[in-house]
C-alpha cells in the first residue's frame, strides 16, 4: 500500500521541554490510524504537528510527498489542502450558519460559483445527514450534530486525508457510535485516509485499523499494530492493561 | 543574589522574544495591507462593515456625550480664572484648541480602546479557545487576512470620523458654558473659536485619530491572537489589550504633539 504520511526523526515539545522523541512512521493510503496514549503524553500535540500547526525541534512530516516542516507559508496552505481536520470542539464559526461555514472555505480556495457552493455545502451536509439544518447556527443544534457539522465542512475539498481530533469526547455512547459509522463509512466510500486521535477504547476496536501507543516516560512510541492484536499479544504490559482497561503497574 | 540574576536573565530574554513577536506581527499586518491593495476584492469588506458598525455608529453616542462633558468642564475650569482677568473670551480659544488638537482624539481613543480593543482582544481569544483560528489556518486561510484586517481598516475609517463628533461636540461644550454662564454673545464666542482653529489643527487631530486607529486595533489584535486557550487568558488578553492600548497612546500622543509643534514652528 501507498504511504500518504510519513513521519521521520520527529522531535517536539514546548520551548526547551521535550515531549516525544524519535518518532517514526508511516501511515497507509485509506488506513484508520488511531494515535493512543495516556492523558497528557502528546496525542493532540503530534496531530498539530501532523497539520503544520506546531513546528516541531527536529525531524521532518511529509504529506503525500510533500514536506509541511520545510514548506514556507504559501506552499504550507497548498499542502493544507490536501487535508481536513476536525477539532475536538468543532471549531465551527458561530456567526455562521452551518452551509456557510462550509462555502466560507469554497470560497477562499475555489473558483466556484455560488450555486456550485451551495450544492458542495448541501452534498457534505447530506453526508452527514444534516442537509436538513444548512440554515441553523451552531449554537441551534447538539454536539453530536456539531462534531457530524464539522466532518461535513473538513471534507469540503474532498481532501484523501482527515484528520480527527477526540471525535468522541464528549459524546454520549449512541452518538459516538454514530460517529464511528461515519469515519467507516468516509473510508469506505471515498477510500479517505484517517487519522485520529482519541483514548476511547470502544472506538478504537472498532474502527482503527492501526494504531501507535505513546508513552509519556520513554518519550517515544512503545507499540505499533492492530490494537485487536496487541490487546493479547503486545510484549509491552502497560500496553496490554491499557487496552484491557485494567490496573497497571506503571499507572 | 542567583535568583535575582536568573530572573533577571529570564525576563531580559522574553522582553526581546516578546520585541521579536510583535515586530513580526506588525510586519505580517503590513504585508496583508499591501496584499489587500493589490487585491481588494480579497478583502472582507463585509466583516468590515460590521466592525464600522460596531466600533463606529454604536459609540458615537458615548463618545457624543463624553466629548461634550468635556468641553462643559473645561469650559467652566476656565471661565472661572479668565473672569478674574477679564478675559472671558479667550474661554472659546483654550475650549477649542485643547479639544481639538489634544483631548477630541485622546478621549476618543480611551473611549474606542475600553470598546474596540478589549472586544477585539476577547473575539480573537476565544477564537483561539475554540480552535476557529487553527481551523482557518488548516482550511488554506490567511488569519491575518481574514480577521485582522478588517478590523484594522474599520478602525481607520471610523476614528477620524469619531473624533470629529467628538471635537465639534467638545466645542459645543465649552460654547454651551460661554454663552449661558459667561453670557458672552453668541456670534461673539463663534468667531473667537473659527479664529482660534487653524485648518492644520483639525488635520492634526485628524492624524492623532488615525495613527490611535492603527495602534488599539494593532494591540487588541496582538493581544487576542496571543492568549493562552482558556479562559483566563481571554481575561488577560483584553485586559492587557486596554492598560498597552492606553499607554501606547500616550506615548504616541507624546511624539506627534512634539513633533507637529515642531513642524508648525
Amino acid at each position: 500500500m501507498e504511504s500518504v504520511i510519513k513521519v521521520d526523526k520527529l522531535k517536539m515539545g514546548y520551548g526547551d521541554r521535550v515531549i516525544m522523541e524519535c518518532l517514526d512512521f508511516e501511515i497507509n493510503q485509506g488506513e484508520i490510524f488511531v494515535i493512543l496514549g495516556g492523558s497528557g503524553c502528546g496525542k493532540s500535540t503530534l496531530l498539530k504537528h501532523m497539520i503544520g500547526l506546531y513546528k516541531p525541534m527536529a525531524g521532518d512530516i511529509s504529506i503525500k510527498g510533500k514536506n509541511i516542516v520545510k514548506a514556507n507559508a504559501e506552499k504550507k496552505r497548498e499542502i493544507m489542502k490536501e487535508f481536513g481536520v476536525m477539532y475536538q470542539s468543532g471549531a465551527l464559526f458561530g456567526s455562521m450558519t452551518l452551509e456557510e461555514n462550509i462555502t466560507m472555505i469554497l470560497e477562499e480556495v475555489t473558483d466556484m460559483t455560488k450555486e456550485e457552493m451551495h450544492e458542495r455545502a448541501m452534498e457534505k451536509l447530506a453526508l452527514v445527514e444534516l442537509d436538513e439544518f444548512n440554515t441553523f447556527y451552531p449554537a441551534e443544534i447538539s454536539g453530536g450534530m456539531k462534531k457530524r457539522a464539522a466532518i461535513a465542512r473538513a471534507m469540503a475539498l474532498n481532501p484523501d486525508i482527515l484528520f480527527f481530533d477526540e471525535p468522541s469526547a464528549g459524546l454520549d455512547p449512541i452518538s459516538a457510535a454514530n460517529l464511528d459509522a461515519l469515519i467507516l463509512k468516509l473510508r469506505e466510500e471515498f477510500k479517505t485516509t484517517i487519522v485520529i486521535v482519541t483514548h476511547e477504547l470502544e472506538s478504537i476496536f472498532s474502527i482503527a485499523d492501526r494504531i501507535i501507543m505513546l508513552d509519556k516516560e520513554t518519550k517515544r512510541i512503545i507499540e505499533d499494530g492492530d490494537p485487536r492484536k496487541l490487546k493479547n499479544e503486545s510484549k509491552n504490559e502497560w500496553v496490554r492493561d491499557f487496552l484491557n482497561r485494567r490496573e497497571s503497574v506503571q499507572t | 543574589m542567583k535568583k535575582f540574576v536568573s530572573s533577571f536573565g529570564v525576563n531580559f530574554i522574553g522582553f526581546f522574544q516578546e520585541a521579536r513577536n510583535i515586530t513580526s506581527f506588525i510586519g505580517e499586518i503590513f504585508e496583508e495591507l499591501l496584499f489587500g491593495i493589490r487585491n481588494p476584492h480579497k478583502i472582507k469588506w463585509k466583516s468590515t462593515l460590521y466592525y464600522m458598525d460596531g466600533c463606529g455608529r454604536e459609540a458615537t453616542g458615548i463618545v457624543a456625550l463624553i466629548c461634550f462633558l468635556m468641553g462643559l468642564i473645561l469650559g467652566f475650569q476656565s471661565a472661572v480664572q479668565m473672569k478674574q482677568f477679564g478675559t472671558d473670551i479667550y474661554v472659546a480659544n483654550l475650549v477649542g484648541l485643547s479639544i481639538v488638537k489634544e483631548l477630541g482624539p485622546l478621549m476618543v481613543a480611551m473611549i474606542a480602546t475600553g470598546r474596540a480593543g478589549s472586544a477585539f482582544a476577547a473575539e480573537l481569544g476565544t477564537m483561539r479557545v475554540n480552535e476557529e483560528i487553527d481551523a482557518l489556518t488548516t482550511m488554506g486561510f490567511v488569519p491575518a487576512r481574514f480577521l485582522i484586517v478588517p478590523k484594522l481598516l474599520a478602525m481607520m475609517v471610523v476614528m477620524p470620523i469619531l473624533t470629529l463628533i467628538g471635537d465639534l461636540l467638545g466645542i459645543l461644550g465649552g460654547f454651551f458654558v460661554g454663552v449661558v454662564q459667561l453670557k458672552l454673545p453668541f456670534i461673539a464666542y463663534l468667531n473667537q473659536t473659527i479664529k482660534a482653529i487653524h485648518y492644520l489643527d483639525v488635520m492634526e487631530s485628524m492624524a492623532k485619530a488615525f495613527a490611535f486607529a492603527i495602534i488599539i486595533a494593532m494591540v487588541g489584535c496582538y493581544r487576542g491572537m496571543n492568549s493562552s486557550s482558556d479562559a483566563q487568558g481571554v481575561g488577560k488578553a483584553a485586559t492587557s489589550s486596554v492598560v498597552s492600548g492606553i499607554f501606547l497612546i500616550i506615548v504616541a500622543d507624546t511624539l506627534m504633539t512634539i513633533i507637529f509643534t515642531q513642524l508648525r514652528g
